[in-house]
């Protein structure tokens, strides 16, 4: 094969990339949402394709008593690139706290793999909230990370502009 | 009776020689028909097979592949790509061609 | 007030004076004259109210009575109205009034006349008059009148204008309009010889007229032409001719968006819309009713885009490209909430056209997706451009396969689908012949290394022809590939059971029994003690025409066919339709069933089916129209 080739080859695949469009499978995607009814995970569309919410509920957890809410942020590259999910508060809807988890810190970023490098594009919403779920059912210390004062202090709107470092695989 | 056949017109189907439930796990659309970029089905939206047996759309894989944070590594299994040659090759050869490259850089 | 008698007495005491009797006599004559002339005693009466000046509050109860007895009446012409006057007027000739008090009454009751008696008080000039209308009015009138006559007699003349004739007489003008209003939704059907006097409309309607315009066009298009008794062409017909002459009234398409509501909406419950729209515009014959709508799809590539610009009044026919709105087909499409609906009826008739064409000519097939898309939107057809792809790719793989391999023979092809883009395929599956199986086998070989990763599989369409060598004769078909291969079975070979057939082919047995009964309606096998023989022997048997190559069915298995496929879908149209013509019913199966290539029915064929169930009671003929059997 020669190199003219491999470049056009190359070429096809780049303008095509431009217009790859995320909206067919995220549509997919909140069909299943909707119809398949997760224990706990309650799911609610925006009009907006590319944002939705979350509300979780944990079952036989003495540490989280409440329901939760996550804000989910689905990027132009998805499913490529992981969404980003921050823990939120609503007084409207009376959801109040942040739950406190080793790597949940008091702003709502989340510190897991999941949505860093350990993010594929086999993952889907549905995977990441049953695994947001289980990272809390699963938990059993109550205590924000260590850094959470001093990360909280300077952290950017955006955790994906945070580099975390995960260490801890067993949380 | 004798029956000839003298000519014979038939209608057929065809489909990527893979499970006929199995949609590519990235674009969550069937092989038989196209990645979410591609409209017609077929040797231009061809399929690749990885050493760890992993399928997807070429399409879909190698943008996954160019990604840095794949490092290379196939989205079901998370071990390292390589896509197959030979008989097991789903459609053309610029495919394999353009897959290696990135094994070389990886 | 009334003055009583100790009142009168205390003011004037005199002798002259009215009693109570003549006061009451004078008013009971006045209320109830009844036409006739006093007594004496009551003129003496009424001389002697008058002269004490108590007679006009009783002229005035008189009026009041009159008041409401007028108001009562209805006239029915100037004769009436006479009367009526001279009958209040009487009791004036046994009263002298003074004059002021004469002159309030009489306008009192002459503009209650003239308030009930409307336009024919007209009609006399010298009683117009005397009920107070200016007489050069009444001239007016009377020319106008004559107009108004005159304007009568365009009735139904509608290809030609009258507007320089009452360019200057403004009533005129709002006559012709009132004459064309009544005719509007004639004048419609009949554009575009009605052209002139859709022009004339434009030039006079008066504002005032508009909203009678549309209002006279709906309900008539409600009462004439929106109702189970109309043809869903010639529906769709006079919605185009709405179009059209609508926007010669009305050239921004306001009085258009109100007149063609109603047709909007009746033609999207109507079902055959979409499929009459759709088969007019892939099978563009003369013979079509619709077969503007294929012009219409022809004519777009020529419009400039940029060419768009509103006109207030346009010339008629150039104007015809300048609007969004006049663009016919685009204003079916909209008629239906998404465009869904036609993709679909367009990928069926695709799919039948493109799997028809043996030689793979599918250029037209190609030309005409590129005219719709520009209808309908790039977007929107990419089922289609796969389909014609993928014929085109047949093409090349079938010519592909031949060249790499010779021996594969030239008499037998296929075209590959990707079935997830074609409508409707059939999912049966049985094995192809075992005289075909090598060569299958051969081009399979030769598809996987020309189409690397994919595989084939059969489907139950396409088309074989197959000679039978009998004992006294050779036939030949041209049949289903599972009627080609269960007659296969039949090779040396007789007596076989559906169960042996469908098991030996893995066909199903719905499908086998219909392809077996195919070639006992064609005489080649018969079915006997659960068995189906081959008959070697032709001659005692009606005669299947074997001096075509292609053996034409018998009427007898078409007759079949009708009456057992598609006798449901002929009593569910009736159901809803109540009463159609043979020519409808059968255009209906035509399109209901033109997916399915085996619809070969001629309109002939369908009219006896029809005339075989009226003599079987199921349905009633009247007046060419058939309708279901006690159909309520």
């Amino acid at each position: 094969m020669t190199t003219s080739i491999l470049t056009s080859t190359l070429q096809t695949i780049k303008t095509n990339w431009q217009t790859m469009s995320v909206r067919q499978r995220l549509l997919k995607e909140y069909r299943t949402l909707e119809h398949n009814n997760l224990d706990g995970i309650n799911p609610i569309l925006t009009e907006n394709l590319h944002l939705l919410y979350a509300d979780i509920k944990i079952f036989d957890n003495e540490l989280y008593q409440d329901t939760y809410r996550v804000k989910i942020m689905i990027p132009e590259q998805y499913p490529y690139v992981s969404p980003v999910v921050i823990f939120m508060k609503s007084t409207e809807d009376n959801i109040n706290t942040i739950p406190i988890h080793p790597h949940i810190y008091s702003n709502g970023h989340i510190c897991l793999d999941l949505l860093g490098p350990a993010w594929t594009p086999i993952q889907t919403i549905n995977s990441l909230l049953i695994s947001l779920q289980s990272i809390l059912a699963s938990n059993s210390r109550n205590e924000r990370p260590s850094d959470d004062e001093k990360y909280v202090a300077k952290a950017p709107k955006n955790p994906s502009k945070t580099r975390f470092v995960y260490h801890d695989e067993t949380i | 009776m004798l029956v000839d056949i003298l000519e014979w017109n038939g209608v057929a189907t065809w489909s990527w020689d893979v499970p006929s439930e199995e949609v590519c796990g990235i674009c969550r659309v069937s092989f038989d028909a196209t990645c979410s970029n591609c409209k017609i089905p077929g040797d231009q939206c061809p399929l690749v097979v990885g050493e760890c047996t992993h399928r997807f759309h070429m399409h879909c894989i190698v943008k996954w592949l160019e990604i840095e944070t794949s490092k290379n590594l196939c989205p079901m299994c998370r071990r390292s790509f390589k896509a197959v040659h030979g008989e097991k090759q789903l459609g053309g050869s610029q495919v394999l061609s353009y897959i290696e490259s990135f094994n070389f850089e990886g | 007030m009334l003055l009583n008698k100790s009142h009168f007495q205390k003011v004037f005491p005199l002798p002259e004076i009215p009693t109570d009797n003549d006061t009451d006599l004078a008013s009971n004559w006045l209320l109830n004259h009844e036409h006739k002339e006093p007594t004496t005693r009551v003129k003496t009466a009424l001389k002697n109210v008058l002269a004490s000046g108590a007679l006009w509050p009783i002229i005035l109860q008189y009026i009041e009575q009159m008041r409401s007895q007028i108001l009562a009446l209805d006239f029915e012409n100037v004769r009436q109205v006479e009367r009526t006057r001279r009958f209040f007027m009487f009791p004036l000739h046994f009263i002298t009034l003074e004059d002021y008090e004469a002159n309030q009454f009489l306008r009192a009751l002459d503009s209650l006349l003239r308030f009930k008696s409307g336009k024919f008080a007209l009609d006399d000039k010298f009683f117009s008059e005397s009920i107070g209308l200016d007489t050069t009015e009444y001239d007016n009138l009377q020319t106008e009148k004559s107009l108004v006559e005159q304007i009568k007699q365009h009735a139904g003349i509608w290809n030609v204008s009258f507007a320089e004739k009452y360019e200057e007489i403004d009533l005129s003008q709002k006559e012709l309009v009132s004459l064309r209003i009544n005719e509007i939704l004639d004048i419609v059907k009949s554009y575009p010889e009605s052209i002139p006097a859709l022009n004339d409309i434009r030039q006079f309607l008066d504002p005032s007229q508009r909203l009678q315009l549309v209002n006279e066009f709906t309900k008539n298009c409600n009462r004439y032409l929106l109702h189970a008794g109309s043809n869903t062409d010639d529906i769709i017909l006079c919605y185009i001719s709405t179009i059209r002459s609508f926007l010669i009234v009305d050239p921004r398409g306001v009085l258009l968006d109100n007149a063609s509501r109603p047709i909007r909406r009746y033609l999207k419950d109507r079902s055959d819309t979409i499929p009459l729209i759709v088969d007019a515009l892939m099978n563009p014959r003369k013979e079509n009713k619709l077969s503007v709508l294929a012009d219409e799809l022809k004519m777009v590539t020529q419009i400039p885009v940029n060419d768009l610009h509103l006109r207030w009044y346009p010339d008629p026919i150039d104007a015809l490209p300048d609007f969004k709105k006049q663009d016919i087909i685009e204003s079916l499409i909209s008629i239906f909430d998404t465009k869904e609906v036609f993709v679909t009826e367009f990928s069926h008739v695709f799919a039948d056209e493109l799997l028809s064409l043996k030689s793979f000519q599918f250029y037209e097939t190609s030309r005409k997706l590129d005219l719709l898309k520009s209808k309908f939107g790039e977007g929107e057809f990419n089922n289609l451009d796969v389909m014609i792809r993928d014929i085109l790719d047949s093409k090349l793989t079938d010519h592909k396969a031949h060249t790499l391999d010779r021996s594969i023979s030239r008499d037998v092809q296929f075209t590959i689908l990707s079935y997830m883009y074609w409508p409707d395929l059939p999912e049966d599956e049985f094995q192809v012949p075992e005289s075909i199986k090598p060569t299958l086998k051969q081009f399979e070989d030769q598809f996987r290394i020309i189409r690397p990763g994919r595989k084939m599989k059969q489907t139950k369409l396409g088309s074989a022809t197959v000679q039978l060598q009998l004992d006294n004769k050779t036939l030949k078909f041209e049949v289903s590939p599972p009627e080609a291969a269960i007659i296969s079975l039949f090779h040396n070979s007789s007596g076989l059971s559906l169960d042996h057939v469908s098991s030996s082919l893995k066909m199903g047995t719905e499908l086998a029994e219909k392809s077996l009964s195919y070639w006992v309606d064609q005489s080649v096998l018969k079915f006997e003690d659960g068995l189906y023989h081959v008959l070697e022997n032709q001659k005692d048997y009606p005669p299947a025409n074997n001096h075509n190559k292609v053996i034409p069915e018998t009427k007898a298995s078409k007759s079949t066919e009708i009456n057992t496929n598609y006798w449901p879908f002929v009593k569910g149209m009736l159901e809803n339709l109540e009463a159609l013509s043979a020519e409808r019913i059968y255009s209906f199966l035509k399109l209901s069933f033109s997916t399915e290539k085996t619809f070969g029915q001629s309109p002939t064929d369908v009219r006896d089916q029809l005339n075989t169930w009226v003599t079987e009671d199921r349905l009633d003929l009247e007046d060419g129209q058939y309708k279901l059997k006690n159909f309520k």
